[in-house]
């Protein structure tokens, strides 16, 4: 075994700006790259996203040899899993044009409640809540890869309520009929047309979705408003809260906002009475991802090198005759690959992003026209055990905290956009006991951002720990918060890749896994398989190969 | 509770510099099988699993290979949890094997839960002309990095080749807590079971 020294490699790798992430301990050794050129690989896949990751165990499973890497000393991407030290080392090495004016900032606490270490945090860049009718997750099931994983609940959907201080603040959003008419602070009419506006929304089993209403352009709240409803403001705010969109619900398309509620309640009960969502313990997104990555490797078809990537692309003539036939190597040369290491390999398809590819894609420049967001997590000395309380046991893990526009003032100025706080427990293994994390988003508005964040952190706080009953009636305090603001338009599918190149487009998680992750990620398997049949699906075990077919 | 005994989980890991023959030694343990070049991961099988009795007690031993991912050092954290014990292998007939182990020892402390319990291994005694490690630097490391046990192996020959897995099992289920379901890793009762069989098709709608 003769290793050779890889540091000449490095030195021509590492960015000018140090950067903590890397560990060089890490580096893959050059005996091992000798490897990765013996084979022509079916695909290379640049980046550890959920889609690159979903794509990955898929084609591998399908018996296709699959190259993954990651530029990063760690999986998932935009899902990643951070402890503090590496999340606060992300904030000052971001790469990604989409992602601005991140601030990582610690706050002043008593003695004794402050951060624990940093490995006891894994957080992720976002919540990673999946809808238990989601698609992902039927997937996950379908492919048995749901073993791998436990799915906490999402228990409470809650409406911040700024207009009765007195009284609990934080109203739950009834999910059933019988919660509606249990609640005393509806009104029986209202309690009736709730329930008729909601048919009229999500409709019943066999119903085509869409009513008249959805194509005549009404908002949700100009459609809750008509005479034949006249719901109060609190109603439609609480219909909002279930879409997870950041729009007003003056400025939500009726359309949109139905698909949203009808999604949340064809979920609701599916695995269990009274929530809608799930999330996976230890980062949601992140722990998907990896669980992905591993079953990708267990069928021995791929092979997995971090703190790697494509710095050039050599596709070969360009009217090659379609690849049908097996590796012959005098033949059939594929799409040269020069990796950062220094490295040459070959492969018949390539897969990434265009900030995982050396390619300058239209499609990742921001547009003036995108949407911004600002996005926040924050690390609070609270369990808030209140709002994961939950009828039937286990207790809920994650909560969602709807704060609509006008509650929350700073400086005299109210929020004029809504704000989504998703929290997550201890339960998740995210934080230590004793804490939580909460991550806000809220649409970009020319009059402030982030600058309501804190202030919305410090009241949940406030009125929640003051709630909680007993002898512990130490208000929390916030410890960490990182706020950065991105660009979130997704694209469509981006068309401009070549037969082999498959350009991925910008994927910004919000507060959900999106749904389309799952279509995005079957095109590209279906251009390299040549069908969808079977994705993802386990073959079934085979014979050990014959000796000295492997490469190896 | 008078439904049939469920038999105790162990969960037990693989770990350790590529071909030091964690798989030769995990198919030796399960299945009494050598064969030698096959130098393939366990394919397509996630984890092996051995029943065992002891006084009279059923459990489950789950074993986890590293599916190839250790080529890179690209086990994820993932692949960690909930392990009861793990198994850190070397080879003693190549000095670089044995000498990446303090970072093996790391990556275990820093994704495993804590409590863990550790057993370091020498594979390949057969190989006693090659021999590169000598035994008592096995013990030392073992000592060093908090390993509960070291012992040389032989999956070829069998020689010591199940003592390993007979010691983590004893270990783990001597020490008290290392099996506690109130472990974080092992806290299953906040689980919701996504299974197909636990869904109910459209439960609760409003309407
Ligand atoms: C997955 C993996 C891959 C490795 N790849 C190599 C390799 O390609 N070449 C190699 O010499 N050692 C490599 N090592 C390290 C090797 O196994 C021994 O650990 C190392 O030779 C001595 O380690 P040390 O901790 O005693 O001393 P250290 O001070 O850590 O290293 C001693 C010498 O080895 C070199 N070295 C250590 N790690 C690497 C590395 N990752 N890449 C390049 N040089 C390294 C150092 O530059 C130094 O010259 C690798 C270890 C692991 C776990
Ligand atoms: N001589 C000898 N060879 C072994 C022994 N165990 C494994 N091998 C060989 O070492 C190589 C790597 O073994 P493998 O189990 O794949 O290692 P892994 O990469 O750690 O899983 C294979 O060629 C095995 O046949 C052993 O005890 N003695
Ligand atoms: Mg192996």
């Amino acid at each position: 075994m003769c290793w050779v020294d890889v540091t000449s490699l490095l030195d021509t790798t590492t960015t000018n700006t140090p950067n903590p992430l890397v560990d060089p301990s890490r580096s893959f050794s050059a005996m091992n790259i000798e490897a990765l050129d013996q084979t022509v690989w079916d695909a290379v896949i640049a980046g550890t996203g959920l889609r690159e990751s979903l794509l990955a165990a898929a084609l591998a499973r399908a018996g296709k040899k699959v190259l993954h890497l990651d530029q990063n000393p760690y999986y998932g991407e935009e899902y990643a899993a951070l402890s503090l030290d590496e999340l606060e080392a992300w904030t000052q090495n971001v790469k990604l044009s989409h992602i601005r004016s991140v601030q990582y900032k610690t706050y002043p606490v008593p003695e004794g409640s402050g951060l624990k270490k940093s490995r006891s945090y894994t957080l992720s860049l976002s919540p990673g809540l999946l809808y238990t009718a989601s698609p992902i997750l039927s997937l996950l099931i379908k492919s048995n890869l749901h073993e791998s994983l436990e799915f906490l609940k999402v228990g409470g959907w809650f409406v911040y309520d700024a207009a009765t201080p007195l009284s609990d603040p934080l109203k739950r959003v009834p999910n059933t009929r019988e919660d509606i008419f249990n609640d005393k602070t509806l009104d029986p009419r209202t309690k009736r047309v709730v329930v008729r506006a909601l048919k009229s929304m999500v409709g019943s089993e066999g119903v085509n979705l869409g009513t008249a209403a959805t194509s005549s352009g009404l908002s949700l709240q100009q459609y809750l408003e008509q005479p034949s409803f006249r719901l109060p403001s609190s109603i439609i705010v609480a219909f909002t809260s279930l879409t997870l969109l950041h729009n007003l619900p003056s400025e939500l398309p009726l359309g949109e906002a139905e698909e949203r509620i009808k999604k949340h309640f064809d979920s609701l009960g599916r695995f269990g009475a009274g929530f809608s969502a799930v999330i996976s313990r230890y980062a949601s997104g992140s722990e998907l991802v990896q669980v992905l990555c591993r079953a990708a490797a267990v069928t021995g078809n791929a092979i997995y090198v971090l703190e790697n990537g494509i710095v050039d692309i050599q596709e070969p003539g360009s009217v090659s005759p379609p690849i049908q036939a097996l590796p012959n190597e005098s033949t059939e040369q594929g799409i040269r690959l020069s990796l950062k290491s220094g490295d040459v390999v070959r492969t018949r398809h390539v897969v990434g992003t265009a900030s995982n590819l050396p390619i300058t894609a239209p499609a990742d420049q921001i547009s003036s026209e995108s949407t911004g967001y600002w996005m926040s997590i924050y690390v609070v000395s609270s369990p808030l055990k209140q709002i994961f309380q939950t009828d039937e046991p286990p207790p809920a893990a994650g909560a969602i905290i709807y704060v609509p526009a006008g509650s929350i003032e700073v400086n005299g100025y109210s929020n004029t956009n809504p704000m989504y706080v998703v929290v997550h427990s201890s339960d998740t293994g995210e934080c230590p006991d004793g804490q939580s994390i909460l991550y806000i988003s809220m649409k970009e508005t020319s009059s402030g951002g982030a600058e309501f964040f804190d202030a919305t952190v410090k009241s949940l706080l406030q009125n929640l720990t003051s709630q909680e009953s007993g002898a512990d009636n130490t208000a929390g305090h916030i410890l960490l918060s990182v706020t950065f603001k991105t660009c979130a338009d997704l694209e469509p599918p981006d068309q401009s890749s070549s037969g082999r190149v498959h350009l991925l487009s910008r994927h910004v998680p919000m507060i959900e896994i999106p749904d389309s992750l799952v279509e995005q990620t079957m095109e590209i398997y279906e251009k390299i398989v040549g069908s969808r049949d079977a994705f993802l699906e386990k073959t079934a075990p085979q014979e050990p190969e014959p000796p000295g077919e492997k490469s190896g | 509770m008078s439904a049939p005994e469920r038999p105790t989980v162990i969960k037990a890991l693989l770990i350790g510099p590529s071909s030091s023959g964690k798989t030769s030694l995990l198919k030796r343990y399960v299945d009494d099988v050598f064969e030698p070049d096959d130098t393939t991961t366990t394919i397509g099988v996630d984890f092996r699993e051995k029943k065992l009795t002891i006084n009279k007690k059923l459990y489950r031993l789950l074993l986890h290979d590293t599916a190839g991912q250790e080529r890179f050092r690209t086990l994820t954290s993932s692949y960690y949890r909930g392990a009861h014990g793990i198994l850190l292998v070397y080879d003693i007939s190549n000095r670089d094997s044995f000498l990446s182990m303090p970072r093996w020892f790391e990556e275990a402390e820093r994704f495993a839960p804590e409590g863990v319990i550790k057993i370091l291994v020498g594979n390949k005694t057969d190989r006693t002309a090659q021999r590169a490690v000598k035994a008592s630097e096995g013990e030392e490391l073992a000592k060093k990095h908090g390993a509960i046990y070291f012992t040389e192996t032989s999956a070829k020959t069998r020689d010591h080749a199940k003592e390993p897995f007979q010691k983590l099992v004893d270990v783990v289920l001597s020490t008290p807590g290392a099996l506690d379901p109130n472990r974080v890793v092992a806290r299953k009762a906040d689980v919701v079971d996504v299974s197909a069989q636990a869904q109910t098709q459209g439960g609760g709608c409003a309407c």
